[in-house]
This record gives C-alpha cells, structure tokens and sequence, in this order.
C-alpha cells in the first residue's frame, strides 16, 4: 500500500478537497504533519499506511498503538489549542456534526492553519472521508483502493444476508438505560449485517424505560462495553428484564463500543461481527 | 389528602408505554396475594411500575419533608437539600465512583456512594458551621455554600478529565427514577424512616425555634441538640433521596412553601402534608417524565418538575408579594 | 444558702467572646419580691437577665434559683422554673397566636406529648389575664407592637413558673397598656410569682416595685428598699446628670425628675 502512495503525486503538488462544511481546503503539498482531533482519522491514516505523518493524539486515542508514543493535545471535547500551535502541524482534521466541534476549528484557523472538518455518520461519509483523506495526504489512490475493498466486503455481506431480519436492540448504557437510536451508525451496520434496529425513535441516541424494552422485546439485544458503558450488567442480572426473550433464548451479547459506537474504518469490523451473530440467531435451534 | 395519594399511586400504574388494559393490570395486582407465572404483564405492573411509582413517591416525600426542615431550621425561605451541600456531596460521591468506575460487589454501587457522599458533604458543613462559632443561621447557610461550591468545582474537574464518563455524570446530575423499583425503595427505607421518625419527633421543637435560638433555651428547648437531631433527620431524608433518584429540584422548595400557605406553619401538620403534597407532586412528575415522548423515550424526571417547578416558584412569589 | 431564697447569685462573672461585662456579681432574691433592675445604659442589666435565664455560656460563679444550680439542670428543667419576656421579639409572621401560646407550655409537656386540655386552659387564662384572648386566632405578623408584647407576655405568664424576668417589657407600649402591664405584674405578684424587670424607667419601676438594684460598669451599685435608695443625691450619682426626686402626689413614692444643665 505504501508503494502505492510513493506512485501517487509528486512532492510539491498542491492538493485540494472540499471538507463537509462546504469549504475548499487547499495545500501547497500534500500533508505532512497532521493532527486529528478525533480518534478514527488516526485509523484510517493508518490504514492508507500514513500514520508516520501523525505528530499528537488526543488523551484518549490508542489506535494505532504506533501513536502512543506521541503527545497527547487534550482531550476530543477540549482539545488543548496552544499545544496544537505549538505542534506546527500542516493539517488538523476534525469530526464535524456538533456544533462545539466548531470552536477550536475557528480558533485555530484564526491562527492560520488548515483545518479540514469531516463528518462520518454513516458509510457514505465514511468512505468519502477516507478518499478526501487520501487526496490531501498524496495517496488518493490507495485510498480509492482500499474504499473500494470495504466497499465490496460490505456488498458481500450485504448479499450474503438470508432469512428473517432479527430486530435488535443495541444499549449503550445501563443503568439509566441509553439506546441505539435509528440516526446511530448502529442502525447502519444492523441493517447491513442483515437485522434492524427495533427502536424506531429519529435520534442518535434514545433514553428508554425497561417498560418499552419489553415491549419492543427484541430479538437479540446487544450492550456495549466501553467509556460509556464500564461494567455492562449482565441481562440475567437484571430483575425486569426476565421475561425477554432474547434472554430466554440467550441471545444477548457484548460488543465493543469502539468498534460499534464511533464511526470510522473499524465500523466494517462491527458489521462483520454483527453479521455472524446474526447468522448465529438465524440458524439457533428452536426450543 | 391521603387519599389523593393513593389514588395517585393506583391510577400512575396505568400510564406506561406498553399497552396494558385495566383487566390485566387489575391481574397482575391479585397476582401478588395468589401468586401465579411470571407474566410479562406481571412484570411491568408490579414490578416496573408498581415500584418506581412508589420510589418516586417516597422520593418526593422525602425531599420535601427535608426542604420544609431546612426552611424552618435556617429560618430561610430559600434553603432546601441543596443549600446545605448535601445534594452536591452525593452528586460529586457519585461523579467520583462513576469516573473511577468504583464497583461494589453483589450491591448496587451509585446509591451507596452517593449516600456516603451526602452525609460526608452534611458533616463537612457541620463542622465548618462549628469552627466559625456555631450551628447559627448564617454560619450554616455560608458553610453550605462554601461546601457546595467546593463541591461543584470538583464535579467539574471530573468532568472535564473523563470525558467518557460526561454522560452518566449529567444524567445522574439531572435526577430520574429509570430503571429503579423496589430494590431501591429496600435500599432507602433504612434512611427515610429513621430520618422521617426524627423530623416529626421534633416538629414541635421546629416550631418553637421560630422564636430564635434564645427565646427557645428561654421556653426549655435544648437548641444545640435539637438542631442537631433535626439536621441529622433532614439530612437521612435527603440522602435516601438522592441516593436512589439523583439530584431533583424544586421539590424541596416548592412543596412547602405551597404547604404553608395552606396550611399555615405549624410543624407537625405542615410536614405531614409536605410529605403527601411532595409525594404525589413527583410522582406525577416521574409519569410525565416517562410518557410525555413518544415510543417509550424518557425525559429524566429533574428536567420535568425544573421546568414546572421554576414558574410555579415565580407565581407563588408574586402572589405572596400581593397579599 | 437558706431556704426561701428565690435567686441566689455568688460571685458571677459574665460576658460575651472574652468581653467581660459583669465582675463578680452577688444578688439575692426572695421569693414574692418585685424587683427592678436599674442602671445607665451597657451597665450590664441584661446581660444579668440573660444569665439568669440561662442562654448565656460563659459564666463564672453560681446561680441558683429556687435552690437549683441552673447551670446543671437542662434547658427544660430551668424553664420550668423562670419564664423571661425578651426585649426583642422575632419575626414570627404566620405563626398562630395560640400556637405562640401554647409555647410556653413546652417544658410542661412529655417528649413526643401533644399539649393537654389542661394546658390550652392554661393558655387561656394567660390570654385573658392579658386581655388577648380575642388575638388568639390571628397570625402574631399581623399584631401592633402592643398586642405582640401582651401575646408574649402571655406565653410567658403560660409557662407558670415561680419566677418571672422581664427585659423593658414595656418599651413597645403606651402609657395606658404599660399600667395595664404593670397592674397585672403587682397582681400576679401578690399572688406570690417573683418578678425581676429591668427597666429604663425609673419613674415606673419606682412606682411599682418594692426592692431597686442599681448597676454601673457591671457591678451593683445600690440595692434596697425603694424608699430609701430613690434619692436625688444617689441618682445623680449613678447617672451623672443631676436629679431631683420628689414624692408622687398621690402614692407618695418617690419620683425622680431631670435638671435642665443651666
């Protein structure tokens, strides 16, 4: 992948693409010293091979491990400026979509450097990420190449899919119960992997009361392990959730919250995972 | 009154998202007396609603009978759980175990901590209050809010060193009663009891405190230890609150004003209602906190009596300037 | 100490945060006297009345009434023997005339007790005896200045004890309400309670009481027989104004009347 990039254009060309806030973003060259603000863009420089051009991370970051080393700028909600400055990076990339994401953008283009702001909702922006992240880091191609490749795994997947869609339900936090909602990437990769997502509530993440579970009573309820959901309580352990039958039939799983919740190249991984447990409800021996 | 409540409490059960009819909730009640499956009706009616119906009631109890104690104690129209720092103790208790992610095995860990943390808040403005010359009025008042204050910054500093945990934090701040049942009424009771037993015990010391702490020691109420009894009653009441619900406004402060404008300041009478008024007033909240959305999406019950609370609060004010 | 005795004070010393304003202090009273406490102003009266009814921490020496150490009895036990009527009242707004009352039946009560039918006729009485029972519904917010202290009074003539502290109870009255006060005090008085009121005027108090104690810097400067220690020569004396004292027209007790400074 790497020779790829080196075929790409010549040092000293300017690249130029237009971020998703419908501004031109322009280099004399392509970018050599970047930094994300958001953890996913560090994966997909890696994943072009490129992850030398990366000079900080934020506190959170650990993907991939290559970064660790580097400095951290603050945090993805309060991203230190000064620190930033001090870095001298040529591109500082940030995830679009809310509008706090906004400031330090102002603030540090007041100060002159580049800025480029992507959102990554769902795969379409995934993808066109990734290739805009390619033309401004001089490997437009092998970006191409490797949507390309997630494009056709998904497709595979996609035609793979048989049978009855299972209706799931994805927690992203309990207690004070936090779900999937349909505006989630989750609801992407369900309807992807072949389920869909039962709570049909337009927001990124809903609040529900027990009471609404079982009344939707999905088919296979999946609960995310991570920063938002430290100790995911197992479903028998919950008293009002006895009567579900995604317990009964234990179809209950933990997913990982950094492969499920934050979109970015790792979300092809949660449809890959997703898939097989749909597959597993789908060929489950039925009492 | 009384009756206000109970009927309050059979006719919440019916509000929920899933659709039940009067019949089936009626069978799912008998079912506890002649036992019978599991049924998910069961399950919604006695143990979903029937419990968080009760939590939310003994809650509103609680923080009301607690708030009309603050009043009369710090002789202040303002004061409520909050002024005293206890409600911040809980949420900062609470903002530390979630950051740390603290677990206690086979318990419930959130209740506990924030219990711990109410009470270490009290004691904090206790002795504060002590080392500036005494348990007076304003020496409390500026302890609670020095306490409160503190206490605050350092939610603050969780905050914005644990992004991650931010949510859970917030939710907590903001005070709701999903996913709490019985479990939580068990776990309260051992506070709401003692604390209620010891705030009504010394109503008519409450009263008599009106006069100032002189003229109290003049007519034989031993004031030192009353206020000490009473705060440590009101502060039981607050923690077994928030250690099941969060931190929920207004209540506290709305209920007994509204109680003694009713019913005029007599102690015991006023904080018997306080406790009924409270209780119904959150259980309300808490129905319309769970089904004012649509598809069974839930507003967190602080928001709802906050928002109904504060302009009720303006109305009460500008009435009592009128008369 | 003998029996008899009503308030035995030895060798009192008090103040307030390490400022002392009564040195050494010895008083006796016994029982069924009228007392006045007398003296310019910070000579310390109240801070006598205030030790005597026990809300005063830093004490030195002994007081006792009715033969008890106060200092060892509870705050209920002192109440049962010395009902005090403040200088200041508070803001008791809403609060039921009745209610207000009935408060100085508390240290009659048991713990946890409601008050009993004899103790609302207790307050009763005390109500009529102060003509306020027709204020006994009303919110002590809504009382004049006079109709308060007569509700007050009240309270205190309701805890029925032997002994009575008054602290310029007649300051917020008229002339007509303060004679009507102090008719009732020389009623109740005869009756056998002990009164002890410190006073501003010197006029009333010679009036109506039989023993006066002068204070001056925190010590007695004069106690006796009213007769004999209302002179002209003592008053100047004390007050540093020059005074003459005339008998009253009528009762003959002694009156005391300023001096333009010519």
């Amino acid at each position: 992948m790497l020779e790829l990039c080196l075929l790409g254009l010549p040092a000293g060309a300017e690249v130029a693409v237009t971020d998703d806030q419908g501004r031109m973003v322009r280099l004399h060259q392509p970018a050599g010293r970047i930094i994300a603000l958001y953890g996913a863009f560090n994966e997909i420089l890696a994943d072009l091979g490129q992850a030398e051009l990366i000079v900080a991370r934020t506190a959170a970051d650990e993907l991939p491990a290559s970064i660790l080393c580097k400095p951290s700028i603050g945090t993805h909600l309060r991203p230190n400026a000064e620190l930033i400055l001090a870095l001298r990076p040529d591109l500082v990339l940030q995830l679009g979509g809310r509008s706090e994401a906004m400031e330090p953008v102002r603030f540090l283009e007041e100060r002159g450097l580049t800025v480029a702001v992507f959102d990554m909702e769902n795969f379409p922006q995934l993808f066109s990420t990734m290739e805009r992240i390619g033309t401004l880091t001089g490997c437009e191609h092998a970006a191409k190449e490797q949507v390309a490749t997630m494009r056709a795994e998904l497709e595979r997947i996609r035609s793979s899919r048989t049978g009855t869609r299972p209706r799931i339900f994805f927690e992203v936090r309990y207690p004070n119960l936090l779900a999937a909602g349909q505006e989630s990437i989750v609801s992407e990769i369900m309807s992807l992997a072949g389920g869909i997502n039962c709570v049909q509530i337009p927001n990124k993440l809903v609040r529900l009361g027990e009471e609404e579970v079982l009344r939707l009573d999905p088919d296979i309820y999946l609960m995310q392990h991570g920063p938002m959901n430290p100790i995911p309580v197992p479903l028998p352990e919950r008293p009002f959730f006895r009567t579900l039958s995604s317990l009964r039939e234990g179809q209950f799983f933990v997913v990982d919250q950094g492969v499920f919740s934050r979109p970015g190249p790792r979300s092809l991984e949660a449809v890959r995972q997703l898939s097989r447990i749909v597959h597993g409800w789908q060929n489950r021996s039925r009492p | 009154m009384a009756a206000a409540a109970l009927l309050s409490i059979y006719v919440a059960l019916f509000f929920g998202s899933y659709p039940l009819t009067a019949g089936a909730i009626h069978e799912a009640l008998a079912s506890w007396f002649h036992g019978g499956a599991d049924t998910q009706a069961m399950v919604i009616v006695r143990d979903i609603r029937l419990g968080r119906v009760l939590l939310s009631f003994l809650t509103g109890s609680a923080l009301a009978v607690s708030g009309a104690v603050f009043q009369g104690l710090l002789r202040n129209p303002l004061a409520d759980p909050f002024t005293l720092g206890i409600s911040s103790g809980a949420a900062c208790a609470a903002a530390l175990a979630l950051a740390l992610g603290w677990t206690l095995p086979g318990l419930s860990t959130l209740p506990l901590v924030a219990l711990t943390g109410a009470f270490a808040a009290m004691f904090m403005v206790l002795a504060l209050s002590r080392l500036a010359g005494g348990f007076s009025r304003e020496n409390l008042v500026l302890a609670g809010i020095v306490v409160s204050t503190f206490l605050g910054a350092i939610i603050a500093l969780i905050k914005s060193l644990n992004e991650e945990s931010v949510s859970a934090i917030v939710f907590w701040i903001l005070g709701s009663f999903q996913g709490r049942g019985f479990e939580h009424v068990q776990l309260m009771l051992p506070y709401l009891v003692p604390g209620m037993a010891l705030v009504l015990g010394f109503a008519r010391e409450l009263d008599i405190l009106a006069l100032g702490a002189e003229q109290a020691v003049q007519v034989g109420v031993a004031v030192a230890r009353v206020r000490i009894a009473l705060l440590i009653g009101a502060g039981m009441l607050t923690a077994a609150a928030v250690c099941v619900s969060g931190i929920i406004g207004f209540v506290g402060l709305v209920v007994p004003h509204l109680v003694r404008m009713l019913m005029g300041p007599e102690s015991r009478p006023m904080l018997l209602f306080s406790a009924l008024g409270g209780g119904v007033l959150l259980l309300w909240s808490d129905v319309m906190a769970r089904t004012i959305l649509h598809h069974g999406a839930e507003l967190p019950v602080g928001v709802v009596t906050a928002l109904f609370g504060a302009p009720f609060f303006c109305l009460i004010m500008a009435r009592g300037r009128r008369t | 100490m003998t029996m008899g005795k009503m308030v035995h004070v030895e060798g009192l010393c008090a103040g307030y945060d390490g400022q002392q304003v009564l040195h050494d202090l010895t008083l006796n009273v016994s029982r069924g006297e009228f007392m006045a406490i007398l003296g310019p102003n910070g000579s310390g009266k109240t801070t006598l009345l205030r030790a005597l009814s026990g809300v005063l921490s830093s004490v030195k020496g002994s007081i006792h009434i009715a033969d008890q150490d106060t200092c060892r009895l509870s705050a209920r036990g002192r109440a049962r023997l010395c009902a005090t009527v403040a200088q200041k009242n508070p803001d008791l707004s809403a609060l039921q005339v009745l209610s207000l009352v009935l408060m100085g039946r508390y240290p009659h009560i048991a713990f946890l007790g409601g008050y009993s039918d004899a103790d609302h006729d207790c307050a009763r009485r005390a109500m009529q005896e102060t003509s306020s029972l027709h204020l006994r519904s009303r919110h002590a917010g809504t009382l004049s200045g006079g109709e308060l202290q007569r509700v007050i009074m009240a309270k205190a003539l309701a805890q029925d004890t032997e002994l009575l502290l008054l602290d310029e109870a007649a300051s917020n009255l008229d002339v007509a309400r303060t004679v009507d006060l102090y008719e009732l005090l020389r009623a109740r008085n005869l009756n056998g309670l002990t009164i002890l009121t410190v006073a501003h005027d010197l006029n009333l108090a010679a009036l109506y009481c039989r023993r006066l104690v002068f204070l001056k810097g925190g010590r007695i400067v004069a106690d006796g027989p009213t007769q004999e220690i209302f002179t002209s020569h003592l008053l100047s004396d004390i007050y540093e104004t020059p005074i003459a004292v005339v008998p009253h027209p009528i009762t003959g007790a002694p009156q005391a009347h300023l001096l333009p400074r010519a």
